[in-house]
Order: structure tokens, then C-alpha cells, then sequence
């Protein structure tokens, strides 16, 4: 990803952009700011938020127009919060005579015809910026038009102060000055204008009726140097906002830089900002007279309504995004700066890890932000760099090998027959969590669809992409492409979503099918059951944005008796179980939050389609079915009784074991020799079962280690427990193991593992 | 030079190949492009290595998992 990239990646993410009510406003209030404040009871924090934009508060707060709230986004679904109110309020609170900060005087004049809203506001803007600024009024007082509201609105007084205000804040008031008597002149050499003897820069004047064209941007008439305005314009903010413009422009003027450059978010603009009103009820405004200054307790409580716009939509089902309290803008720039990185701590490895890279975020995402495929380059980039941390994936990189080796794989045409039309393509974590249900499905499909049906047993290889293992990856594809050109190039009969999603893909030149579609058009009757019971649906990642397989598990569902419930977040919005990008293995404890969350978003016990999905419930304690557990042995389905979750170890096992009944049963073979450490046999107390799930140690990596303790000697013994110590290297993982002998094997006490690596001396 | 393991931690192990005591020695641990050395309880006598399980688990996972980041 290049810097160029990245700002494009980012401007799709519009999180940071304004709401809708400071876009509205002329002067950018950041309204949702301020009235956080308020219903916090920061009266001191909410006024300086609303200082910070407005130049005149005292007469600002009772005049603007308050584009904000029609704006506002409450305004849809009820009444927009009327935030003119709460100013007003605000304004009522504060110090009057508060001035503000300002740079000390330059030596730099500028001057004022006229003393309207526009000139207020742009010699309180100038003066600020510590520029000598003169105004001439024609009246024998400042305001204008301001003077034309009545009383209960604007009083005089209002004005006055706030002129006396500006007085103090060092800006020149002339009055009586007759507009048309005033000598502008202009000197030839130095370009200054001269008015009464005194030289300016630059000068601005209201309401001249001689000048025809004012730039909207910047506010300077044709003539260099001179700036306007209208003193009676539509709207009494877009006043205010005029004289910015002009204090704006004339200070570029001066500083001779350019006037036009980067002023797109000057004035009102629609916001890109998006915020669901999905779950906001509407809500009334709780001020009943606007023209009256509201108590404190009915201005909390309409600052209160505000729903703090924001877009999010990406956290709402995604526990990675809430866990780094922030959202993919800023995950972009950390991603792009712990790739560039050159020394130091990467800091965000750890992130970037525990990313599913499901594609929720792009589904739910108003601009549909890839950032899923950002982590996957990402990864790919720290594994080629050597950057990637060896243990994040390791385990489930190890699964992959597993599933990939001849203890499982396998590619056979049925008995007979050379080649085939069709080939059963299981996945490997179903033959690991539910072993029978292959076998059934095998049976039925060679039954009820074709007797030229294969099967296809590995890995579809989408681990070793999801660990940014691209050679890995492509490894695995062609040994798949070659068993399946093996089979006579046979149709993909398919069970798993995760796979099916890698096929479309990645391998676009083979012929697929879901296995759930086949199921649904099959014409079998499955039990029914008098009771209806039911369960909440739980898309898979892997069946994102596969509608017909979406659909064909619903109708499967309703056909066995099941009544489905929909998740807030289903089908192509779905939540990943965070076995997704493999973060279970990089971050276990983000993947349980996850699941909890998920979990609890309905008290029904969950249905799905994915084995994974299935067995990441279950370990944390939540009731879930696969379909096929229920399809097979619908009896659970009103015993509420799922199936056991195998842990790592079983799930190596059950993946042997299909394969060796299926080839003895359809095949009349006998599966290779394993290696001989598989023979070794193991007690182990179901506690110790635990402690080695938690840690992933599998019985072959201990089984592995005694075998090499047998043939060396060495190992400790402890003279308390007369336990023995062994430790083993047989890959990157050093296992130690504490044991005895026991009958015709050994029983196990503990075990733990490290990755450093000892050099030891024998 | 860093010392992880107090000496009731092993003081009831021994090397059941040599029916030997273990002793606190310099030995040499890697990972990645580092390594370095640690003061481990080693056999007197062959030199096997022995790691208590606490030892593993904490100190040297942190150590891991710094490194990683590196
Ligand atoms: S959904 Fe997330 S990624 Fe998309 S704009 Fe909103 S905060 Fe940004
Ligand atoms: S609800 Fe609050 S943040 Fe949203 S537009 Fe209205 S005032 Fe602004
Ligand atoms: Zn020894």
C-alpha cells in the first residue's frame, strides 16, 4: 500500500466527517460537541466550544437563522434540536465581558466602511490576527441593520456592549463619517489607501451600491485590494460568515499569499457523514419559545436528545473494530505506518492479526470500504518482508499441513470407476467436528444424485492465505487443482461456506456446487416433529453474499420442523466466529469476546451452516447446531442437545478416522502406516485434557516427544513426585512433558511449550 | 547476564540420565535473529537443559512475543 492508496482507502471511510449540523452551519459550531457538553453539565466546557466559531455570541446566539437544525438529522423522524437555544443559553451564562485572545498589533492597517454584522464579525476576526483595524460609520452608532430587530429580540443594549466589547479589544470605531465624503484615494507607488490621512492595506466596504461583482469565495470586488459585502443579505449568519470570508481573504491579501487555495469547507456544505436513524425514536423539541433564554434543566435535557452523530456501522457487529476503540480510517494509517516502519516495535502487529478478514465491514460499510483485503496484503507483505511473528498463525498454519497430509487427504474416484462427474468436497473441520455427518452425506449423495460421485478430502488452502502465506497458498491450490484433474476434472459438490467462498475466489476454473442447494432440491422427507422449535440463524462468513445457499438453508431448516429467527446482522451483513483470518489463533481473547457478543444477541440456541461457527458456540458455552448434526439426527432438534465439541487433538483424530472408515468401507483399503509415535498411548485425566487445549498442545506433539525421550534417556526426574521431565523440538515448538509410565503407555501430568530455542551443550 | 530461576525451583529436580544434581550454568537461547545468554539449571554432569513450566510460561512467552514485534 503506497501513500497514495492509503488517502484513497481512507476518504472512503467518512467517520470523521462533520455531522450534519455544523455542515449546516456557516461557522462550523461543532454543535454535537457542545451539546455533549451541556448534557454533561460542562456549561464552561460547551461555551468555549461555542466561542471557538462564533464571533459575536451575545447577538449571534439571538439572530442566526439556525441552519443547524433543520439540518439536523433528528429533523427526519421528529424535530431537529433547536441548538440557537441552547447558544442562547450559553451566551446567558457567560462572562460579557470576556475578551478574547489576540496576537499583539503589527504594524499593518486595515479599514471598515460601515459597521453591519459583516464588519463586526471580520474586524473582530482581523483584529484577532493582530491587525491595526479602523471602521467608519456613517451613523453615530455601530450595527446598521442590526438596529432594525425589535427590542425583545436584539436589544440596543446588546449592541452596545458588544461594540464596547470590541473597543476593548483595540478595534477603532469612527463615527459620523459620511461614506460619501470619506477620500478614498489610492497611492500609485505603494498601492496603500489613503482615508483622513491614514493608510491601510487593504479595505472593505459594506453595502456599496457602485460594486457590482464580489467574488462569492474570497469577497473582493474587481478592485485589488478592496473587499465588500451587503449589509441586509437573506440570512443574518450567511452575514457573519461573509465577513469571515473577507477577514480570511484580506489576511492572505497581506500576506501576499494565494486567496483561493484549499476554501472548499468555508460556508454550509451537505456532510458525507452517514448515521442510521434505524434505532432512533423520534423526538420533540423541548423548547417551547425560542425568542426566551431556557432554564438550565430544559437545556440539558434538549442538548440531551442529540444522538451524537456518527457512521460505526462497521462496529456494530464487528468486535475487532470496537476492541481498538477506533474504526478503519484510522486502523489504515496504523496498518501503513507499522508496515513502513523501519526499527522500533511494531505495535500494531498484534492488530493486525486479529482481524477476521471476513468482509463484514465492506458489506455493512455506506461507501463499502475493502478493508478486509488490506489486512490480507498487509500480511502477505510481513510475511515476505519476514516481519510476520511466527507464533500468530503457526497453529492453524500446522492444522492446514495436517489436513493437507496423508492423514486425511485423499482423491478418489468411486470403486470402479477411472474418473468421475461429481466429487464430495467436505472442507476439513466438518469430518473434524462431526465425522458421521460425511459419511451420511456421502451415502445420500451417491443415492440420490449420482452414482458417479467422488470424494475430495484436504484443505481448501484458505488458512494459508488468511496468514498472508501466499506461497503456501498456491501450493495448496495446485495440489487441489491436480487431484481434481486426477478425478477426470469432476463438479465440486461442496459443504462448507468458507470453501466454497475460496473457490469462486480463487479458483475460477473449477466447476462448483453447495452442497445445501443439492440438499434442498433433494426429494427426501425429513422427520417432523409436532413441536415447532426454534432457532436463531447464524450466517457463516464464508456464505456472504451467497444468497441461493442462504436461502436453501432456511428451506432445509423450515423442512425438519425448525422456525429460524434472524440475527440484527444476517446473510450478507453476517458476523464472522472469528476462526475467519485465523484471530482465534492470534488473539484468543478478542475471538472469545467476540463470540460472547455474538452469542448473546439472541437467548435461542443458534443453527448454522459452518463447523467452525458450530464449535467456536460451543466452547463458549452457547447451544449451536450445524445443520447436517440436525439433518441426520433430528431427535436433537427437541432435545436440545448439540453435539460434543472435539477439542484440537479429537479433531485431528476424527479427520483419520474418516478417512479410514471411508476408504476401508467404499474402497475395501486399508489406510497407510502411521508414523509409529501414533502408538504410543497416553492417560490423561480430563483436567490435564483442558490445560493442554488452552495451551494447543495435541497428543501427537506429546506422543512425539515421549518417543524421543525413549530412545535418548534424557530427561529429569523430580525426587518429591518421582515425575519425569522430557522436552522435545520436533518442528518450531519445544515441548516439555511431565509423565510416568503407566500400564502399556504413560500418564501425563502437565505440559507446556516455548519457541525460544536452547542451545544446549550435549 | 539475566537469571530467571531461583533455586527452589529446581532444587528438587535432577538429571535422571547421570542421577545427577543440576546446577545454575550460562546457557545460550535464540529466537529469531537474537539470541542470548541466561543463567539456567543445567545437569552437572551432560549438561540438560531443564525449563520450569512457570518459567516458560511468563517470562520467556513475554520475551517471545517482544521480539516477535521486533
Ligand atoms: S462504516 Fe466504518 S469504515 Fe465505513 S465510513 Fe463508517 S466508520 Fe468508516
Ligand atoms: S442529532 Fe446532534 S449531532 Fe446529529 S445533526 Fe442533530 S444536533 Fe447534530
Ligand atoms: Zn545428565
Amino acid at each position: 500500500m503506497d501513500q497514495q492508496k492509503l488517502r484513497m482507502l481512507e476518504s472512503y471511510c467518512i467517520q470523521e466527517e462533520a455531522p450534519a449540523c455544523t455542515a449546516a452551519c456557516p461557522l462550523h459550531v461543532d454543535a454535537r460537541l457542545m451539546l455533549r457538553q451541556l448534557k454533561e453539565n460542562d456549561v464552561e466546557g460547551a461555551l468555549k466550544t461555542y466561542r471557538k466559531s462564533v464571533p459575536l455570541p451575545s447577538i449571534l446566539s439571538r439572530i442566526c437563522e439556525a441552519p443547524c437544525q433543520k439540518k439536523c438529522r433528528l429533523a427526519e423522524i421528529g424535530d431537529g434540536i433547536d441548538v440557537r437555544s441552547m447558544e442562547l443559553f450559553l451566551d446567558s451564562q457567560s462572562d460579557r465581558s470576556f475578551l478574547p485572545t489576540r496576537l499583539p498589533l503589527k504594524n499593518k492597517k486595515v479599514a471598515f466602511l460601515g459597521s453591519g454584522l459583516d464588519v463586526l464579525t471580520a474586524a473582530y476576526d482581523l483584529r484577532r490576527k493582530g491587525y491595526i483595524t479602523q471602521i467608519y460609520e456613517p451613523a453615530s452608532s455601530a450595527g446598521g441593520f442590526l438596529r432594525n430587530f425589535s427590542e425583545t429580540v436584539l436589544p440596543f443594549q446588546i449592541i452596545d456592549d458588544t461594540v464596547s466589547l470590541l473597543e476593548k479589544m483595540g478595534i477603532e470605531f469612527h463615527f459620523s463619517q459620511p461614506i460619501g465624503e470619506l477620500l478614498i484615494q489610492r497611492k500609485s507607488d505603494s498601492g496603500r489607501f489613503v482615508i483622513k490621512e491614514d493608510e491601510f492595506i487593504c479595505v472593505y466596504i459594506s453595502d456599496n451600491q457602485e460594486i457590482r461583482t464580489i467574488d462569492p469565495i474570497t469577497r473582493m470586488t474587481e478592485g485589488n485590494g478592496i473587499f465588500g459585502g451587503s449589509a441586509g443579505p437573506e440570512f443574518w449568519i450567511e452575514q457573519a460568515a461573509d465577513g469571515r470570508r473577507a477577514a480570511i481573504s484580506m489576511d492572505r491579501f497581506i500576506q501576499n499569499v494565494s486567496m483561493t487555495a484549499s476554501r472548499s469547507d468555508e460556508g454550509s456544505y451537505e456532510t458525507r457523514l452517514f448515521t442510521s436513524l434505524a434505532s432512533v425514536s423520534p423526538s420533540h423539541s423541548l423548547i417551547q419559545n425560542s425568542q426566551v433564554t431556557p432554564d438550565e434543566e430544559t437545556a440539558r435535557k434538549e442538548a440531551a436528545r442529540c444522538i451524537q452523530c456518527t457512521c460505526m456501522e462497521c462496529a456494530k457487529g464487528c468486535e475487532f473494530i470496537r476492541h481498538y476503540e477506533a474504526y478503519p480510517r484510522v486502523y489504515l494509517r496504523q496498518v501503513y505506518n507499522n508496515i513502513s516502519i523501519c526499527t522500533g516495535l511494531r505495535q500494531k502487529n498484534n492488530m493486525i492479526n486479529s482481524c477476521s478478514v471476513c468482509g463484514q465491514c465492506e458489506s455493512v460499510c455506506p461507501n463499502h470500504l475493502n478493508f478486509q483485503d488490506v489486512i490480507r496484503e498487509t500480511r502477505q507483505t510481513m510475511v515476505e518482508t519476514k516481519k510476520m511473528p511466527p507464533s500468530a498463525f503457526d497453529f492453524a498454519l500446522r492444522d492446514m499441513s495436517f489436513s493437507n497430509s496423508d492423514a486425511f487427504a485423499l482423491a478418489k474416484s468411486p470403486e470402479g470407476q477411472k474418473v468421475c462427474s461429481y466429487v464430495f468436497f467436505p472442507g476439513c473441520q466438518l469430518p473434524a467436528s462431526n465425522p458421521s455427518a460425511v459419511e451420511k452425506v456421502y451415502d445420500l449423495l451417491q443415492e440420490k444424485f449420482s452414482e458417479s460421485t467422488g470424494l475430495l478430502l484436504r484443505c481448501c488452502g484458505i488458512i494459508a492465505d488468511w496468514a498472508g502465506e501466499n506461497g503456501k497458498f498456491q501450493q495448496a491450490r495446485n495440489e487441489l487443482l491436480q487431484e481434481v484433474k486426477f478425478l477426470g476434472n469432476p463438479e465440486l459438490i461442496v459443504g462448507c461456506p468458507g470453501c466454497m467462498q475460496t473457490f469462486r475466489n480463487f479458483y475460477p476454473e473449477l466447476k462448483i456446487r453447495s452442497l445445501w442447494t443439492i440438499l434442498d432440491q433433494m426429494d427426501i422427507s425429513p422427520k417432523q416433529h409436532e413441536r415447532v422449535q426454534t432457532f436463531a440463524i447464524h450466517d457463516p462468513c464464508g456464505a456472504r453474499y451467497q444468497t441461493e445457499d442462504q436461502d436453501a438453508v432456511r428451506s432445509l431448516a423450515g423442512k425438519l420442523g425448525i422456525q429460524v429467527e434472524e440475527l440484527p446482522l444476517n446473510r450478507d451483513n453476517t458476523s464472522c466466529c472469528t476462526y475467519g483470518g485465523n484471530a482465534w489463533n492470534a488473539n484468543r481473547s478478542l475471538s472469545d469476546a467476540a463470540v460472547d457478543a455474538l452469542a448473546a444477541e439472541n437467548c435461542h440456541d443458534y443453527l448454522t451452516y459452518c463447523a467452525m461457527c458450530r464449535d467456536f458456540f460451543l466452547k463458549r458455552g452457547k447451544n449451536a447446531y450445524h445443520l447436517l448434526d440436525l439433518f441426520f439426527e433430528p431427535d436433537r432438534i427437541i432435545n436440545a442437545k448439540p453435539m460434543p465439541r472435539p477439542d484440537y487433538s479429537m479433531r485431528h483424530e476424527n479427520r483419520s478416522r474418516v478417512k479410514k472408515h471411508l476408504l476401508k468401507k467404499y474402497w475395501r483399503e486399508e489406510m497407510n502406516a502411521s508414523e509409529p509415535y501414533e502408538k504410543i498411548r497416553l492417560f490423561i485425566s480430563e483436567e490435564v485434557r483442558e490445560l493442554l487445549e488452552e495451551r494447543m498442545i495435541l497428543l501427537e506433539d506429546i506422543q512425539q516427544v515421549i518417543d524421543q525421550t525413549l530412545e535418548t534417556g534424557n530427561r529429569m526426574i523430580n525426587t518429591q513426585t518421582g515425575h519425569y521431565l522430557a522436552h522435545a523440538t520436533p518442528g518450531h515448538v519445544t515441548y516439555w512433558i511431565e509423565y510416568l509410565p503407566k500400564e502399556d503407555g504413560f500418564q501425563i501430568f502437565s505440559a507446556y511449550s516455548h519457541r525460544m530455542f536452547i542451545e544446549e551443550a550435549n | 547476564m539475566a537469571q530467571y530461576v531461583n533455586n527452589d525451583e529446581f532444587s528438587h529436580w535432577r538429571c535422571d540420565k547421570c542421577n545427577c544434581e543440576l546446577e545454575l550454568k550460562k546457557v545460550v537461547v535464540s529466537y529469531l535473529e537474537g539470541s542470548f545468554p541466561v543463567d539456567l539449571p543445567v545437569c552437572k554432569n551432560c549438561g540438560q537443559v531443564f525449563i520450569p513450566e512457570s518459567l516458560a510460561i511468563h517470562k520467556m512467552l513475554e520475551i517471545e512475543q517482544q521480539m516477535e514485534d521486533k
